[in-house]
């Protein structure tokens, strides 16, 4: 049987009074993409090109597209744009941490105002015009991007966000398309070789840079060219969201470093794009300094204990994961656990499912690809793509049901001694209570899918009295369902329901009530909630627990079962536990609002509810124990779809584990604290029924493009993955022409349990024979509760090529310790110049006042008191 | 001012193996003291332990400097006490270039903070004596270098920081006869009434240079014999078998 489905969203909107958090905003449209030309004065063909990348945002499906869009308000696109309007905010205003590290590790003066957003005049004038001048003699062009629209348009035309990074390369691209302001454009003519290198902070003085700069550079034919990115200094935005591109032309025989120390500031964050083209042996190297990365926070299932909150999960714990070999869902332990600070957080909504998660964690996806010569047709493709860069409509995948082994649960003994010490106005006593108990009841050991049923029945409609030993669950006198209550009572407990009323059937039993309570059946109609032992029975007990919780409490709707509640977190319990035995689930939805209404002829006062719907082929072999139910859940209708958004059908890569939903909803959270966790052997987890990946940067990774003979990549990064931090650098290669080669090596520091991770995507195409590649990753772990690893993915599509990697861990010596200390040194000092002495050979490559910040930086960061 | 490094009764082990078992020595400044003894005696064990490496475990028995008990220091607060180890086989520190580790030194054990420029000036000199390539300082702490390169910066290392107490583990091996001869005079440079040194060898070679002032013989992780430099060169002619140091091991042995 298949069972393979999408939630088909539409059938709810009958009941779907959704008072949705996020609206789309009025903030970005045409004509503020029209304003900001226009404040710009740009030339029409940019207009053009602005209003084309903004069409290619507007076409994604639904509008309602979280992190861009609620983070821009008009007021802060404008403000990037229209002169004079400069930000208020002095340096005071920065947060402390930031403020304090900055001026401890000695941020020019210059630097702290224009990160404070402070206006301020560049000192050196004269330095920044002698160079300036040298370069103007030689024909280079270092400008404001903005400047550059207007003074060179041919080369701006021909370059910008054209072959490298085109307007419609992905959602960011396109709204950095859109909106883009400021940045740097670099032109360097034929055979110059720049001999300084070019920063931006030379710039400083021109613009500040924003949310969306764009840098550009070409260098032409034989020149050469260092630029470094901005200043590492604490990037202080207003906005979590730096959607930044840098493009970079390499000419024939050109070479171009690009430098950058970024992202050590803990609370922002880039999701920039930065790509080179190399044409015939042309050269690009990147340099990286990172320092910072990102996670989030959920449940996850854990075996046998039921789903735990992520930041209450520990190590060694069994989770859930997807194997991608066998495309089926498996256990594996945690092996770490990391907090990853208060982070940007949006709520993505699939299938029926909801998490919580930052921008940069990814999800599995399917993706289409095109019909390849070599392919009979198009097909779908697993990709992991992070938040940011999924839109509602596309797929990502969701466990349908978890290989759950469950095991009928032991119940536990109930204590009870008759004689209770009681005391009144004459004293204390003894009283024997032996009348308050049904001798009578036989108690089970363990349970079974009639009491699971009967519990269901609970959770719906009964309700446990303790002060007066009786359970009361209510069932119309009429339904037939009170009599198989009465015999599942009777076969359970050996005990005869003998007192009915009107709604209810009562059994009077101090000894039942006690247990049920005690096993997490008991509270209110507001503060029920499903025990997490539930999670581990077998999928036939939890199925039982679900029809008597219907069988009480739900109604067959015309395409699902429903249920309703005033108890939100009750009804994501039932969803939760629904996704683990195969349900399809819906969201949970708002069903009534507050209100007076009449109930039985009396009024009242009606509270907020909710509602959730299963459905999916399960429900029509669903145990529920009512006729009168079960005759109309024979007319439900289950709808299965297997066609994407695309038009395309992905029954192939579904199985009765694995399926994949539309996501209905992006929509952003603000703050919350995030975490991340480890796996032992995979890099995924199960959380709230969806399959995510452990965070990662992926996607910020440079990419170089070696499209011309002979082209070269260099990428030298480095990581440091301190407490609470998962480091997750990489970089991205392509090899699309013969003898191209490309030599990648990425150093990794951990410490205080931080894990740092190199992830590279390596990728010669069929024509690109004779190429080469080497990538060496070094990392050195400071304690033995830190991680490091190493993900290469290559991807080659000839055999003609020489590809080696290798990955070395080392750990700080003992050895290397006392020596250094054996002269003086302090067990820190000590640690401090090995590290330093590890990341000598990116510091060497980087100008004197890069390298000492980043040594600062390096120091900082081993300080324990910092973070 | 003398000032005098004493073990009492030094007992230690490492990973439960008991490897000195009860060491007395006391060593002042100006006089040079040899301690010899075959493999496995424990004369790198006591070398490290003076120095206060963490993996050894002292039992029983205290180190002093004059009065200052230093048995549970740390290895830097005993660098800066003024004690000094050349080690047998330096650590190589990646990356870290020989300079900036040698001034950083400098100027922590000698509570300074002298320039990059005169402390240029100062080992350019010191690496002369010790016709030292001057090229080496462009180098990384001991990475590929060569024995005798290790060796003469050991060495070179005792020269800036003229500690009180140097302990020489096995300076001599693996040097040749020109090497051995720089590197000797190189100590004979250093040492001068306010440095007391302790020259664990094989070999009398060194020794010749040196003319210790005290010969300790060393066996079993106790010191079995002490005399003048004569002993040396008994050991040297005769093996640390010969009939004399054979029945004292005997003895002692009887007493285990």
């Amino acid at each position: 049987m298949d069972q393979d489905f999408v939630i088909d969203r539409s059938r709810y909107d009958d009941a779907n009074t959704d008072t949705s958090v996020f609206k789309a905003p009025a903030g970005l449209t045409k004509e503020t993409v029209m304003e900001i030309s226009k404040q710009k004065k740009e030339p029409d063909w940019m207009l053009q090109k602005r209003l084309a990348a903004f069409e290619h945002f507007e076409k994604t499906p639904l509008p309602t597209w979280g992190p861009s869009l609620s983070k821009l308000d008009l007021n802060k696109i404008t403000y990037f744009v229209r002169p004079g309007a400069k930000e208020s905010k002095r340096w005071e205003d920065v947060p402390e941490a930031i403020r304090k590290t900055a001026e401890r590790i000695g941020i020019p003066e210059a630097e702290k105002r224009a990160l404070s957003g402070v206006g301020y005049q560049y000192d050196s004038d004269v330095v920044y015009h002698n160079i300036k001048k040298e370069w103007e003699e030689q024909g280079v062009i270092f400008e404001n991007m903005d400047v550059a629209v207007h003074k060179y348009p041919e080369l701006v035309r021909k370059y910008f966000m054209t072959s490298c990074v085109p307007i419609n390369d992905h959602k960011f691209v396109m709204l950095h398309g859109a909106v883009w302001s400021g940045g740097t454009f670099i032109y360097v003519p034929p055979g110059v070789k720049v001999t300084i290198p070019l920063q931006a902070y030379f710039r400083m003085n021109a613009q500040n840079g924003g949310q969306f700069e764009h840098t550009l550079i070409i260098a032409d034919k034989g020149s050469e060219v260092h630029y470094i990115e901005g200043c590492s200094a604490p990037r202080f935005e207003a906005s979590a969201l730096h959607a930044g591109c840098v493009e970079i032309h390499v000419l024939e025989d050109a070479k171009v470093r690009y430098s950058s120390v970024e992202n050590w500031s803990k609370n922002t964050y880039n999701l920039n794009t930065k790509r080179a083209v190399v044409d015939k042996n042309g050269v690009i190297e990147w340099i990286n300094g990172n320092l910072g990365c990102l996670t989030e926070g959920a449940q996850v299932f854990t075996n046998p204990k039921g789903p735990i909150s992520i930041k209450n999960i520990d190590v060694g714990s069994k989770i859930y994961v997807w194997d991608h070999t066998t495309n089926r869902i498996v256990k594996s332990m945690v092996k770490g656990k990391v907090f990853s600070g208060k982070k940007p957080t949006y709520r993505l909504e699939a299938g029926g499912r909801e998490i919580e998660a930052t921008a940069n964690h990814p999800f599995l996806t399917l993706t289409h690809q095109k019909r390849q010569p070599h392919h009979k047709k198009a097909f779908f493709q697993h990709e992991w793509k992070s938040l940011s860069y999924l839109k509602e409509g596309d797929l990502v995948a969701i466990a349908k049901q978890l290989p759950i082994e469950g095991q009928p649960f032991k119940l536990p003994p109930i204590e009870h001694t008759h004689n209770v010490n009681s005391r009144n106005q004459y004293g204390t006593f003894t009283m024997n209570t032996k009348h308050l108990f049904n001798e009578n009841i036989t108690l089970l050991k363990e349970t079974t899918e009639d009491f699971m049923w009967l519990m269901g029945l609970l959770l719906g409609d009964g309700h446990i009295d303790t002060k007066h030993n009786k359970i009361n669950i209510a069932i119309p006198e009429q339904e037939s369902l009170q009599e198989t209550v009465i015999d599942v009572v009777y076969k359970l407990f050996n005990y005869s329901i003998t007192y009915k009323k009107d709604r209810y059937v009562i059994i009077n039993s101090k000894l039942l009530a006690m247990l049920f309570s005690q096993i997490g059946f008991g509270g209110t109609a507001n503060t029920k909630r499903i025990p997490n032992w539930v999670f581990t029975l077998p999928k036939t007990h939890i199925q039982a627990l679900i029809a008597g919780y219907f069988d009480s409490d739900g109604h067959a709707h015309k395409n699902a079962l429903a249920f309703t509640s005033i108890n939100k977190p009750l009804l994501n319990d039932l969803r939760l536990l629904a996704t683990t035995v195969g349900f399809g689930v819906s969201q949970i939805f708002s069903h009534g609002k507050k209100r007076k209404t009449t109930i039985l002829g009396v009024d009242c006062n009606a509270q907020d509810s909710w509602r959730i719907h299963l459905n999916g082929p399960l429900v029509h072999s669903f145990p529920s124990r009512s006729h009168e139910k079960q005759e109309k859940i024979k007319l439900i209708k289950t709808k299965r779809n297997y066609i994407s958004a695309d038009g395309l059908n992905f029954k192939s890569k579904t199985n009765e584990y694995i399926g994949f939903a539309t996501i209905t909803k992006i929509a952003p959270l603000g703050e919350q604290p995030t975490y991340d966790i480890e796996v032992e052997n995979y890099h995924n987890f199960i959380s709230n029924g969806l399959i995510v990946h452990n965070s990662g940067c992926t996607m910020l990774y440079p990419c170089s493009i070696l499209r011309g003979e002979g082209a070269h990549a260099d990428s030298l990064g480095i990581a440091f993955a301190g407490p609470g931090q998962h480091q997750d650098t990489g970089s991205k290669v392509i090899h699309a022409a013969p003898y191209t080669t490309s030599a990648i090596r990425a150093k990794s520091i951990s410490k205080g349990g931080g894990i740092s991770s190199y992830r590279g995507y390596l990728r010669t195409t069929r024509g690109a024979q004779e190429t080469k590649s080497t990538v060496v990753c070094d990392a050195l772990l400071i304690d033995d509760t830190s991680t490091s690893n190493t993900y290469p993915f290559m991807k080659i599509e000839n055999n003609d090529v020489d590809i080696s990697h290798e990955a070395t861990v080392g750990k700080i010596g003992d050895e290397e310790i006392f020596y250094l200390m054996s002269r003086g040194l302090t067990e820190d000092q000590a640690l401090k110049m090995i590290v330093a002495g590890f990341i000598e050979p990116v510091v060497k490559q980087l100008p004197l006042e890069y390298a000492v910040e980043l040594n600062k930086l390096i120091e900082l960061e081993m300080e324990d008191n910092v973070g | 001012m003398t000032k005098t490094l004493r073990i009492e009764d030094l007992h230690v082990s490492v990973a439960g193996k008991q490897i000195l078992k009860g060491v007395t020595l006391e060593i002042t400044t100006g006089t040079v003291h040899a301690l010899m003894g075959p493999n496995g005696s424990g004369k790198s064990t006591l070398a490290h332990v003076l120095m206060g490496h963490p993996k050894y475990t002292v039992e029983k028995g205290r180190i002093f400097l004059d009065d200052k008990d230093i048995t549970h220091l740390p290895p830097n607060e005993r660098a800066k006490l003024g004690l000094f180890l050349s080690f047998q086989y330096p650590a190589e520190i990646t990356g870290v270039k020989i300079t900036s580790f040698l001034r950083t030194a400098y100027n922590t054990l000698h509570n300074t903070n002298m320039s990059v420029v005169e402390f240029h000036k100062l080992l350019k000199q010191t690496m002369t004596e010790l016709a030292m390539n001057p090229d080496m300082i462009k180098r990384c702490l001991n990475e590929g270098f060569s024995g005798g390169e290790k060796k003469r910066t050991e060495i070179l290392q005792l020269l800036l920081f003229k500690p009180a107490f140097a302990i020489l583990d096995e300076t001599d091996s693996g040097l040749d006869v020109d090497a051995l001869r720089i590197v000797a005079e190189g100590i004979n440079k250093a040492r001068g009434k306010d440095m007391g040194i302790l020259v664990i060898t094989h070999y009398n070679r060194i020794l010749d240079y040196l003319a210790p002032d005290k010969v300790h013989i060393m066996r079993d992780g106790k010191i079995l014999k002490t005399g003048g430099p004569n002993l040396a060169k008994q050991i040297e002619s005769q093996g640390y078998e010969f009939s004399e140091f054979a029945s004292l091991t005997q003895e002692n042995s009887g007493e285990l």
